[in-house]
């Protein structure tokens, strides 16, 4: 369950690039390839390095004209879909 | 790759199949592969029923160099990094689970040594390498079957595109889809990369970057399992976007589309990619 102060990072299972505004995985274990539009493109390049959620919704509300409450949803029903895909690898508070 | 079958049978076999693919017997490979069919046993032969249960994807599994694959009709076990490998064929076509293997085996080797491989058609014309690639149905068999004796099908089924120095090569493999043009052991300086579509006339269109390293994706054959082979898998095709014009290519069935093709038709000119 990812919730505001759970603190998110890519799988080390992934390699992606950034083109344009896209952003492109791939997961090996599995062969697949996921293409991000620019809002995911931009979470993918946040959580290069371990974030916490609410810190990455707060970003995406200054850099897009989006509530608060519609920007931390969507940003924790996005790291939900990739953590079901296994993108994303959770860490504890005090990893 | 050099192959090594003790079985005289199967030696026989695999040379006939890949006749034209052979090399000089003293020749240094890049990777040896033994090749190996148990004694038949009609007491443990699989029957029907085992047959469709079988599993029709080969399950993988990579750790460090090691590459393990397995089918229902072979087992193959890579060392990447010592270029040695075995596949024991189970049941079935004994050059089934070899070509599988085979297949595998170069899908991993080409992205290591700076290429891929893709489900396309690679074609030589005037010495230039063209590769139509896209999946079945496409029209790359179509395509190939429209050349004429001045071009020459490197394989209508799955071809290798590689770097050596600037410039990337096709390559033929053996392995063939269905036209009637046998795969040919030959190589073209690569012109362009092209994305088939029936059409009632021919034209093209310029693929933009995205939708060029989506499709090339898509059609490759990549088997390895680990975020560094997909790292590098991904660096090879926009190395590879970069160097050629990627366009879609509407075509009838007529062999009248080799006018619009060659360097003239820019690729997309999105921004370079960044390793993320």
């Amino acid at each position: 369950m990812i919730e505001d102060k759970t603190r998110v990072r890519r799988s080390t299972d992934t390699a992606s690039r950034i083109i344009g505004s896209e952003a492109i995985i791939l997961t090996p274990l599995d062969g697949k390839l996921v293409t991000l539009n620019g809002t995911g493109a931009r979470i993918w390049e946040l959580i290069a390095e371990t974030q916490q959620v609410d810190r990455i919704a707060d970003t995406l509300r200054a850099e897009y004209e989006v509530t608060p409450d519609i920007a931390a949803a969507d940003v924790r029903a996005f790291l939900e879909d990739m953590l079901q895909r296994g993108m994303i690898a959770l860490e504890t508070a005090d990893a | 790759m050099r192959l090594a079958c003790p079985q005289q049978d199967v030696r026989d076999r695999v040379r006939n199949c890949y006749a034209a693919f052979l090399s000089p017997p003293h020749a240094e490979p890049d990777f040896r592969l033994r090749i190996h069919r148990p004694p038949a046993s009609p007491r443990k032969r699989s029957g029907p029923t085992q047959w469709a249960a079988a599993e029709e994807h080969p399950r993988l599994r990579q750790e460090g160099d090691r590459l393990r694959v397995q089918r229902c009709d072979f087992d193959a076990d890579f060392d990447l990094g010592a270029a040695t490998g075995g596949v024991t064929c189970r049941r079935g076509g004994v050059l089934t689970g070899i070509e599988s293997a085979l297949r595998i085996c170069y899908s991993v080797l080409a992205v290591l040594h700076d290429g891929l491989i893709l489900h396309a058609a690679g074609i030589a014309r005037n010495g230039r390498g063209y590769v139509f690639a896209g999946p079945s149905g496409a029209g790359k068999s179509t395509i190939a079957g429209l050349c004429s004796p001045a071009e020459r099908v490197l394989s209508d089924e799955l071809v290798v595109v590689r770097r050596s120095g600037t410039a990337f090569h096709v390559h033929g493999t053996p392995f063939r889809g269905t036209s009637n043009a046998p795969p040919r052991a030959e190589a073209a300086a690569l012109e362009g990369v092209y994305f088939p579509v029936k059409d009632r006339n021919a034209y093209v269109r310029p693929a933009p970057r995205t939708a060029a390293v989506r499709n090339l994706l898509a059609c490759a054959l990549a088997f390895g399992q680990t975020a560094d082979y997909a790292d590098r898998l991904l660096s090879n095709v926009f190395a590879l976007v970069d160097a050629v014009p990627n366009a879609y290519l509407h075509f009838a069935k007529r062999p009248d589309f080799w006018r619009l093709l060659g360097r003239q038709d820019a690729a997309g000119t999105e921004g370079k990619a960044e390793r993320t």
